[in-house]
C-alpha cells in the first residue's frame, strides 16, 4: 500500500571555521592601465558560483559595472590567502575582504579624480560606468584609463590590500557554552513523500524550501544552490551508503554508491528569505552547506507522518523501512 | 593481454570462427568489456558479432515475432509495435540501464550473460520464448527457460551462437506488464522484477504467466500464483491475495537466504503494480472493443 506524509526540517548554521579558530580572508583591489579593477582573492570556484557573486560584490563596492571587474582567483602566485572554499564562508568572509578593499580603492580613485577634475571634495564626483564626472557638470569628466595615467604622473599606485577577520570565540571547554560563530544562517524545508509499505520505496513528491540568505547577491545562483543542496540532502536521507565493512568501502563506484537521478527529484518550490546581516557584504550570508541540511530531517519526519516509524540510521534504505514497519505491526 | 579479435560480417563465418577452442562471443560488450578490463575473463580470441546484419532485425510474421540476437534495448524502445502490443518487453528495455547502455546492450547478450537481475529474461520467460541456437553443424530451438541455467550460466556449447529469440504474436485480450524495484527510479539494477502475461476469454483468465527476476540465481516462473489466477474473473481479481501467494512461494524457495525477510515483503509491491497495470490495460482493450462495436 502507498501512504503519504508530510514533514518539516528547520536548521541554523554557523558560518565559517568558528570556535576561536582564526578565520581571515585577504583580498586586494587594483586599478590597472586598461581602466579595469582587478580583484585578487584566493577564493576557489568549485561550481558554487563564488566567481560570479564575488565579482558582483566587487563591482557594487567599487561603484562600477560588472564588466569593469576582473576577478583573479585560484592562482597562488597572484592571489593572497582567502582561506578555504569551505564552511560556507566565501560569500561572507572573502566577500567582506573584497568589499573593504574595493570601497577603499574607490575612495583613492575619487581622491585622484578630485585633483584631476579640480573639485573641492570627493563628494562632488560620481562614477558613471567607466567615467568619473563632476556632479551637475557632466561634461567635465575623466575616464578610469586616463585617471590611471594621472595617478602614475602623481607617483601613486592604486592598489589596496585588505583583510577581513571574522568574529569567532572559543567555546568554554567545561560547559560547551559560548559564541563560536557569526553570523548564523537559517532554513526550513517542507516535503511530501509517498512510502510503499510493501517495498519500502520512498518517493519524494514535492518540496518547499525557505532559505535565509541575508541578501541574495545573485538569486538565480541561490536557487541553483538550493536545488542542488536539496538533492544532496535527499541523497543523504535515502540513498548514499559507503557500505563500510571492517574499514573497507564496499560501495566504491557509482553503480553501487547510489545518488538520485532527475527521475527521483521532486518538484521544488524555492522561497528566498532576505533579512540583511549588518556585518555582511551588502547583507549577504553563505548558504553552501545550509541548503543541504534541512532536507534530511524533513524527509525522515515525512516518513514518520506517512507510516509511523522513526529512522535513526542513514540512509533510510528500503530494507530498513520495511523492517521497521513490520516491527511496528508486530508490536501492535 | 593478447587477444585475437575476429569481426565477421556474415553468420556462417562467425560460426566457423567458434569452432576453435577458448573463444568468446562479443555482442554489445556492456558486460564483457568490463570483465576483460578486470581480467575476470581471459579468452584466447573474441568473435565480434556486431557487424552481422542478419542478427539485427526485428521480424513480425503472421504468427511469430523474431528478434535477432543483436537487437539492442534501444531498438526495442524505438519499436512502435512492441511498445503498443508487448508493453512488458518495452517496459523492461526502457527501464534498463542508461541510454548509452540501451544503445549497446543486446537481447542475445542479456540472455547469454544470464545475470540473476537481467531484465529481459523474466519477460522472455513469460512470453514462452524460444531461442534459436546455431553452430557450424546445425541449428536447434530451445525454450529460454532451458537456455538460462543459473547465475552466469547458459546451455550453449562452445561452438554455438544464440542467433534469435522467437515468440508468439499477441492475441486480442492478451495483456502484458513488467515492473521492477530498484534503489532509485532510473539507472538502477533490479532488486526484484516481475513480468506478467495474461490471456482472457470472456473476461476469464485462461492463461497466466508470472515470471520473476533477482529472486534467486536465475529468473523463475512462479507456478502457485499462476494456478491461483487461472479461471478467475479478470474484473474481480484480488491482487492482494495473489501477491500473498507469490510471497509465500518466493519464501519457500529462498528461505535459507538472509535477504528473504525483505524480499518476501517487497515482491508483493512489485507484483501488485504489474497486475494492476495488466488489469488497467485489459480494461482499455475492452473499452476500445466497445467503441468499435458502436
Amino acid at each position: 500500500m502507498k501512504k503519504r506524509g508530510k514533514g518539516i526540517g528547520s536548521i541554523f548554521y554557523g558560518t565559517g571555521y568558528g570556535n576561536g579558530f582564526p578565520d581571515v580572508s585577504n583580498a586586494c583591489a587594483e586599478l590597472k592601465a586598461d581602466g579595469k579593477i582587478y580583484v585578487y582573492a584566493g577564493a576557489t570556484e568549485v561550481g558554487q558560483g563564488a566567481k560570479t557573486a564575488l565579482s558582483q560584490i566587487a563591482a557594487e563596492a567599487a561603484g562600477v559595472k560588472l564588466d569593469k571587474v576582473v576577478l583573479v582567483h585560484e592562482d597562488t602566485s597572484k592571489t593572497p590567502d582567502s582561506g578555504t572554499a569551505a564552511a560556507s564562508r566565501q560569500t561572507y568572509n572573502t566577500g567582506n575582504g573584497i568589499r573593504i578593499a574595493c570601497e577603499q580603492l574607490k575612495q583613492e580613485i575619487l581622491s585622484i579624480a578630485k585633483e584631476a577634475l579640480g573639485t573641492n571634495t570627493t563628494m562632488g564626483i560620481k562614477i558613471n560606468n567607466d567615467m568619473l564626472e563632476v556632479k551637475g557638470l557632466p561634461d567635465k569628466k575623466i575616464s578610469l584609463q586616463e585617471l590611471y595615467i594621472e595617478a602614475e604622473k602623481m607617483g601613486k599606485t592604486l592598489r589596496v590590500d585588505k583583510a577581513f577577520v571574522a568574529h569567532t570565540m572559543k567555546m568554554d571547554d567545561e560547559t560547551g557554552q559560548g559564541a563560536p560563530y557569526w553570523p548564523y544562517t537559517f532554513a526550513t524545508y517542507c516535503v511530501e513523500v509517498e512510502v510503499d509499505t510493501d517495498t519500502g520505496k520512498v518517493d519524494v513528491l514535492k518540496a518547499v524550501c525557505a532559505q535565509d540568505v541575508g541578501r541574495a547577491v545573485n538569486p538565480m545562483l541561490v536557487e541553483g544552490q538550493m536545488e542542488g543542496g536539496f538533492a544532496m540532502g535527499m541523497s543523504w536521507a535515502l540513498y548514499e551508503d559507503l557500505g563500510l565493512s571492517n574499514g573497507k568501502i564496499k560501495n566504491d563506484n557509482f553503480s553501487k554508491y547510489i545518488i538520485p537521478t532527475s527521475l527521483d527529484m521532486p518538484e521544488i518550490k524555492n522561497i528566498i528569505v532576505e533579512d540583511p546581516e549588518s556585518t555582511a557584504p551588502f547583507g549577504a550570508k553563505g548558504i553552501g552547506e545550509p541548503v543541504m541540511i534541512p532536507a534530511m530531517p524533513a524527509i525522515l519526519n515525512a516518513i514518520y507522518d506517512a507510516v509511523g516509524i522513526r529512522i535513526t540510521k542513514l540512509p533510510a534504505s528500503q530494507q530498513e523501512i520495511v523492517r521497521l514497519i513490520q516491527e511496528k505491526e508486530n508490536q501492535q | 593481454m593478447n587477444i585475437r579479435v575476429f569481426s565477421p560480417a556474415v553468420l556462417d563465418e562467425a560460426l566457423n570462427c567458434l569452432q576453435q577452442p577458448e573463444g568468446q562471443v562479443l555482442a554489445g560488450g556492456t558486460d564483457l568489456i568490463i570483465e576483460l578490463r578486470k581480467e575476470k575473463r581471459k579468452p584466447q580470441y573474441i568473435v565480434d558479432i556486431s557487424n552481422i546484419k542478419e542478427l539485427k532485425s526485428i521480424e513480425l510474421g503472421e504468427e511469430k515475432i523474431r528478434l535477432g540476437a543483436m537487437v539492442t534495448f534501444a531498438d526495442i524502445i524505438n519499436n512502435e509495435y512492441i511498445k503498443n502490443s508487448i508493453p512488458s518487453l518495452w517496459e523492461a528495455a526502457y527501464n534498463m540501464g542508461a541510454c548509452q547502455i540501451q544503445n549497446k546492450a543486446t537481447i542475445g547478450g542479456n540472455i547469454c550473460n544470464a545475470a540473476p537481475a537481467a531484465d529481459s529474461i523474466p519477460v522472455f520467460l513469460s512470453l514462452a520464448a524460444q531461442c534459436e541456437i546455431k553452430s557450424a553443424s546445425g541449428s536447434r530451438l530451445v525454450p529460454v527457460s532451458e537456455v538460462v541455467l543459473g547465475s552466469g550460466k547458459n546451455c550453449l556449447k562452445a561452438d554455438e551462437l544464440l542467433t534469435a529469440v522467437i515468440f508468439d504474436i499477441p492475441r486480442t485480450n492478451e495483456v502484458f506488464a513488467f515492473s521492477k524495484l530498484g534503489k532509485r527510479n532510473a539507472l538502477a539494477i533490479s532488486t526484484i522484477s516481475c513480468a506478467v502475461r495474461i490471456y482472457c476469454i470472456d473476461g476469464i483468465i485462461k492463461e497466466a504467466d508470472i515470471c520473476t527476476g533477482s529472486l534467486g540465481s536465475k529468473a523463475e516462473r512462479e507456478y502457485n500464483i499462476q494456478s491461483y489466477m487461472l479461471n478467475k474473473k479478470m474484473g474481480t481479481l484480488d491482487i492482494n491475495e495473489a501477491a500473498d501467494i507469490l510471497s509465500a512461494e518466493v519464501e519457500e524457495r529462498l528461505k535459507a537466504r538472509s535477504s528473504i525477510t525483505y524480499k518476501k515483503a517487497a515482491v508483493k509491491g512489485v507484483i501488485k503494480e504489474a497486475l494492476q497495470k495488466c488489469i488497467n490495460r485489459y480494461h482499455e482493450v475492452q473499452c476500445k472493443g466497445c467503441e468499435s462495436n458502436e
